[in-house]
């Protein structure tokens, strides 16, 4: 297949070696080590070639004025005058044009090193955002897991609480439960008579929910099968706006007189414990569990209780919200918090955040409400440093509100 | 006889440094030998002093048999100079490439505006020039020079000494590289350097004189035995001798020289520097002994006692001392990127080759092995290698006869014969740049001019970019009835009726027509012209007794065609048109690394670019990184330029072919340059000028059996009959560029074979022609 004159090339050994890297060529077929295939094809080629064609254009003008342009449609003496006059033209300005050009030169110099490095960078760009895609799904993953493994532990601890029953039950030789006695019923009307004066009128209350209602939306809550649960519902304010949004939503509540009154109104409002509630509902059957100035009132057990249960009876996409007073204020935290006798303690929201996550929420989030406005805060035109700072921690969000999903 | 000048910056018998000396010597020898010599230079004292200061005086001067003239130097912004200079020297090495400028941003200009410049000496040179037989200017980065060849450029000589360093990357040493009208250099490797920086265009007019070394009888001369306070122990050291700054690479060899002494800390192997220069290299060392400049016999004697020489600089266009260590039977390491130095002393055999420190570093060791016995085997090869070329008799004959300076060449035009005709016009049908049919005319046109004969082209389509080379034909105006006609034929023309009747003595020269039925699928307009072209043939071949074909293939078409006994008159491919500068862009845009693929003519079917195409393919799709160039007009609209689009697009290989067009012949040159294969699929060539063009530039061919081909390459190149399997042409091609054994074997082929179409050697063929017309 090869011929040459030339004596000094021996065409036999030649062909020999090229069936010899055929063969090669052919074996490692599957290891291309060829061409270095761009595994990531760097987005938008459009405005990148634009980009590129121009600078193309910048550079076939980069020597302007350095020499005559070659005057193809005059002809005879016609040519010879214009080259002339060119010439001319050229050396005269050439005081301006080998500045000019060297100023070209250097800034498209320039500018080609930058469009390497833009290349570069988008091409990094890219690959990141590969990465990040794929980080997503992992972190996606790892929500899934958690929740199952809650379940888990919830179980495990139904179990033990059960053994550990039966173990006391077997020991005492009693049957049933140690009822509380002391029912706190009697301080019912009491606390009513308190919400009343302290939490603030029905419409103001109302106001500050409607914030609210858009997540209810986005998650779907309240729909039918996603039905919203308000635990602490308290006069109803929140199921009242739920209804009047055409929302479908429930309430609990163990004020005896506050749930009388909610009912009264019409809507479906239980005397219950809530843990008891949650735990007599099965798995994914709540749009949303809402809850306002509710936790700041339970123990630390009976509050990852609740996170728990709220888990497992959520629907995936279903959300947990619940509301407390922000000790960040320092009028709240120092004072505003413990006018009302059955608060525990303050919660600390990132702690909260934390706990949620920890729990098995998802896309945990605080949100900082109703912070003091106009004539509250302190006048910043005197003293604007001290008087910005001390707004800050005095007249900043009284309430926050920490909301979880389920993944 | 008129005298020949020598200029150089600096001239004196004791300077320091290769040009400076070389200069002494031959000019001195030359002048010895009876001829007119005369030296013009700066008053500037030497290169380590400031150049703009005036040490001398200006004037006259004689200097034994030389005269001196020495010119005041201008004054110069140093600061400026320097920045310019730094801004040459920050580019690394290995980022230069041919042809594209490392001195960015003007600061070129300023090297030159601002070094060592006396415009009293360019007054001179241009008022004066008349006066003078020759110039030769060396070396090439000064303003001196760079500035002053220019002026005298066709009465002169460059004795560049060129080094791979940034400076000759510089235009302006590229302008006077080819404005000269000849070249000396010292050795093979500084030509084979200046044939890689600037292309073949340069390669005829240059010559490698060398430079000769005086030879010592060391039976008379008593040499020292203890040099600055040290003992010379003989065969117990290392020489490293000459100028020592930051490019000659002495630092490297001290701190190969430290690596060996680490791993072998009993060795007593010393390394003996010597040589002017500021750095300092003894201090800190173990082992080295920095001698600083030592006086002539001191130097002779540390010459002639080392264990060997080594010279670690990576720019030299011709080492002295390596041509004077062999004189002392000693033997030479040189570094092996440097082209000078290893050419030298790979071709004597007299010593060993290293490049990376760690290879220094082992050859310390390697030599310690040695006995004396094998270190005086290496010597005495280099011994001879210098005889044969530095012995200083020789080089100045060589001087003599490239300079032309016995003035017995008898006059050419006084030998003419008397013949019946004066003047020979040449008739083509189409006459454009770039064209081989239009540039194998001129180069008819200046030989038979250089014959006495009067001539003149004239052609029925005119390209304007060739207005100053030909005449447009109108109707045989500027023809007389008895003036001698040599018609080109290649296609279909007009001219037919005119060239049957011309009463005068005619001849007719043809460059093949393209057969019809290659290219009538798709272009059928240019069909139908070459057909005229193939019927005129039978119609023309009455009336012309005396033709010639461009090849044999060419003749045996016209014997076809009925014409009686034609001859062979080869196209002149000479490597002098490329004396021009490529393109700088697309110099810059092709040396990427990747493999570069060319092929050169026009797209149409019968040039089978889709079958390149295809090939092409196969190649990249193995091993990635190449570039398929495809130069040569076409027309967008085409039908066969579309398929081919469509067959790129297909392939995805849109990046990697570039389809040049027609180009001007700057970015020919260029991609001529950057080219590693040329590769041809053409079923029909006439002739395939390409083919030798890419012999001249050293390219390997690689082409397909058809027509002309093989006729054309000749020994050169390697041929392929089918072309069935592109995977195996692309193993083939790839081998071509790639094994460097057969490379070299294949581009030594096209070295001797491209000289059978050099005008001097299609000369006789178209004596013959001429006889035929003459009757």
């Amino acid at each position: 297949m090869l011929e040459t004159q030339n004596p000094e090339i021996d065409v036999a050994q030649l062909l020999e070696k090229i069936s010899l890297e055929l063969k090669r060529q052919q074996a490692g077929k599957g290891k291309q080590r060829g061409i270095p295939q761009e595994e990531v094809q760097v987005n938008d080629p459009y405005s990148w070639n634009q980009l590129s064609e121009t600078l193309k254009v910048a550079e076939l003008n980069v020597n302007a004025g350095a020499e005559v342009t070659s005057m193809l449609h005059y002809r005879g003496i016609m040519k010879r005058i214009a080259l002339l006059f060119g010439k001319v033209t050229i050396f005269l300005g050439r005081v301006i044009t080998i500045p000019q050009r060297n100023f070209n030169s250097s800034i498209l110099h320039s500018q080609r090193i930058m469009l390497d490095g833009i290349r570069d960078m988008n091409r990094n760009t890219a690959i990141l955002e590969r990465q990040m895609e794929q980080i997503e799904a992992k972190s996606r993953l790892i929500d899934y897991l958690k929740t199952g493994l809650i379940t888990q532990e919830r179980r495990v601890s139904i179990l033990l609480e059960e053994l550990r029953r039966q173990v006391k039950a077997g020991d005492a030789g009693e049957n049933g439960s140690p009822k509380n006695l002391e029912s706190p019923d009697i301080l019912d009307p009491l606390y009513l008579a308190f919400e009343n004066q302290f939490r603030g009128t029905r419409e103001e209350i109302r106001e500050r929910l409607l914030e609210y209602v858009p997540r209810v939306r986005a998650a779907n809550a309240g729909t039918e099968g996603r039905e919203i649960l308000d635990i602490g519902c308290g006069r109803g304010e929140w199921l009242e706006l739920m209804k009047d949004e055409g929302l479908s939503a429930r309430g609990l509540d163990l004020n005896h007189v506050l749930v009388q009154e909610c009912v009264e109104k019409g809507f479906q409002v239980e005397e219950s414990d809530a843990l008891q509630y949650l735990r007599s509902l099965p798995d994914n059957c709540l749009g949303a569990i809402t809850s306002f100035h509710l936790i700041e009132h339970l123990d630390f057990e009976t509050r990852i209780a609740l996170f728990d249960e709220s888990v497992r009876v959520l629907k995936p996409g279903g959300f947990a919200l619940f509301e407390t007073p922000n000790p960040r204020n320092l009028l709240v935290g120092g004072c505003n918090f413990w006018a009302d006798p059955t608060h525990l303690r303050p919660l600390y929201p990132e702690t909260h955040q934390f706990l949620m996550e920890y729990r098995g929420f998802c896309n945990v989030e605080l949100l900082f409400l109703h912070p003091h406005e106009g004539e509250q805060r302190l006048p910043e035109e005197e003293a604007p440093l001290l008087a910005a700072r001390l707004n800050e921690v005095l007249a900043c969000a009284r309430d926050y509100s920490i909301v979880g999903y389920k993944a | 006889m008129k005298p020949v000048a020598f200029v150089i910056p600096w001239f004196g018998e004791n300077l320091k440094g290769g040009a400076e000396q070389l200069a002494w010597q031959v000019s001195n020898r030359l002048a010895k030998r009876g001829h007119a010599v005369e030296v013009l230079t700066t008053c500037c004292a030497s290169f380590l002093d400031d150049w703009s200061t005036n040490h001398l005086s200006a004037g006259k001067e004689q200097v034994g048999e030389l005269l001196v003239r020495r010119f005041k130097v201008d004054k110069r912004n140093g600061e400026l100079f320097n920045h310019a200079n730094s801004h040459g020297l920050a580019v690394p090495v290995e980022n230069l490439q041919a042809g594209s400028n490392p001195f960015t941003f003007g600061t070129g200009d300023l090297f030159v505006a601002e070094n060592i410049n006396s415009s009293a000496l360019e007054r001179y040179l241009k008022r004066n020039q008349k006066k003078y037989h020759a110039f030769v200017f060396l070396p090439y980065l000064y303003g001196v020079i760079l500035n002053g060849l220019p002026l005298v450029a066709e009465k002169s000589w460059l004795q560049p000494c060129l080094h791979d360093e940034v400076y000759a990357y510089l235009p302006d040493v590229e302008k006077i590289m080819r404005q000269c009208c000849g070249i000396l250099y010292n050795s093979l490797g500084e030509a084979r350097l200046a044939h890689n920086l600037f292309g073949p265009g340069i390669l005829r007019k240059g010559e490698v004189v060398g430079v000769g070394v005086e030879s010592f009888d060391l039976t008379h001369i008593a040499l020292p035995t203890r040099v600055a306070g040290l003992d010379l122990d003989r065969g117990k050291y290392v020489l490293c001798l000459g100028r020592r700054d930051k490019t000659k690479n002495t630092a490297m060899l001290v701190a190969a020289y430290q690596q060996f002494r680490n791993s072998h800390p009993k060795t007593s192997l010393k390394l003996i520097i010597a040589g002017p220069g500021e750095e300092q290299f003894g201090v800190s060392a173990q082992g080295v002994h920095d001698l600083g400049l030592v006086s002539e016999p001191d130097k002779e004697a540390l010459l002639s006692g080392c264990r060997a020489l080594f010279q670690p600089s990576r720019n030299e266009s011709y080492s002295r001392v390596i041509m004077e260590a062999w004189f002392y039977n000693r033997p030479v390491a040189a570094h092996g990127a440097c082209l000078a130095t290893a050419m030298a002393v790979e071709a004597a055999g007299g010593g060993w080759l290293a490049e990376s420190r760690k290879e220094w570093s082992r050859l310390f060791h390697q030599l310690e092995q040695l006995d004396e016995g094998q270190l005086q085997e290496f010597g005495k090869k280099g011994r001879e290698y210098a005889r044969q070329y530095a012995e200083w008799d020789a080089v100045i004959d060589r001087y003599e006869s490239v300079l032309e300076l016995h003035s017995t060449v008898p006059d050419k035009h006084d030998a003419m014969p008397r013949r019946a005709l004066q003047t020979i016009h040449q008739l083509t049908p189409g006459f454009a740049y770039g064209d081989a049919i239009s540039n194998q005319a001129i180069i008819i046109r200046e030989l038979l001019r250089k014959k006495g004969y009067q001539s003149e082209i004239f052609t029925e389509h005119l390209d304007p970019l060739m207005v100053h080379e030909a005449s447009l034909f109108k109707d045989g105006k500027g023809i007389k009835g008895d003036a001698g006609l040599m018609y080109h034929h290649s296609i279909g023309s007009g001219l037919t009726d005119f060239v049957i009747n011309h009463p005068g003595p005619k001849s007719l020269i043809y460059h093949n027509v393209t057969p019809p039925d290659l290219v009538r699928d798709l272009e059928p307009e240019l069909a139908k012209i070459l057909e005229q072209g193939l019927s005129d043939l039978k119609l023309l071949a009455p009336h012309f007794p005396v033709s010639a074909g461009d090849s044999r293939f060419n003749s045996r078409d016209l014997e076809k065609h009925a014409f009686v006994n034609p001859a062979v008159l080869p196209i002149c491919v000479a490597p002098e048109k490329w004396n021009i500068q490529a393109d700088p862009n697309m110099m810059a845009r092709l040396q990427d690394g990747k493999d570069n693929i060319l092929f050169v003519g026009r797209l149409v079917a019968n040039k089978c670019q889709h079958d390149l195409i295809e090939a092409f393919s196969a190649y990249r799709s193995m091993y990635g990184n190449c570039r398929l160039i495809l130069v040569g007009g076409f027309i967008e609209e085409e039908s066969y330029y579309q398929s081919l689009m469509e067959l790129v697009r297909s392939h995805g290989l849109e990046g990697d072919v570039l389809f040049a067009g027609k180009v001007p012949d700057s970015t020919l040159h260029a991609c001529y340059r950057c080219a590693h294969l040329f590769w041809s699929m053409s079923v029909h060539e006439g002739f395939g000028v390409p083919l030798i063009e890419s012999m001249w530039f050293d390219i390997p061919v690689f082409a397909y059996k058809s027509s002309a081909v093989p006729e054309t390459l000749g020994e050169g190149g390697l041929l392929f009959t089918d072309k069935q399997d592109f995977k195996q042409l692309a193993i083939a091609a790839r081998f071509l560029i790639h094994d460097s054994d057969l490379r070299n074997t294949i581009i030594a082929g096209q070295q001797s074979r491209r000289k059978v179409f050099l005008p001097e050697a299609i000369e006789p063929s178209l004596d013959t022609l001429l006889r035929g017309m003459n009757g």
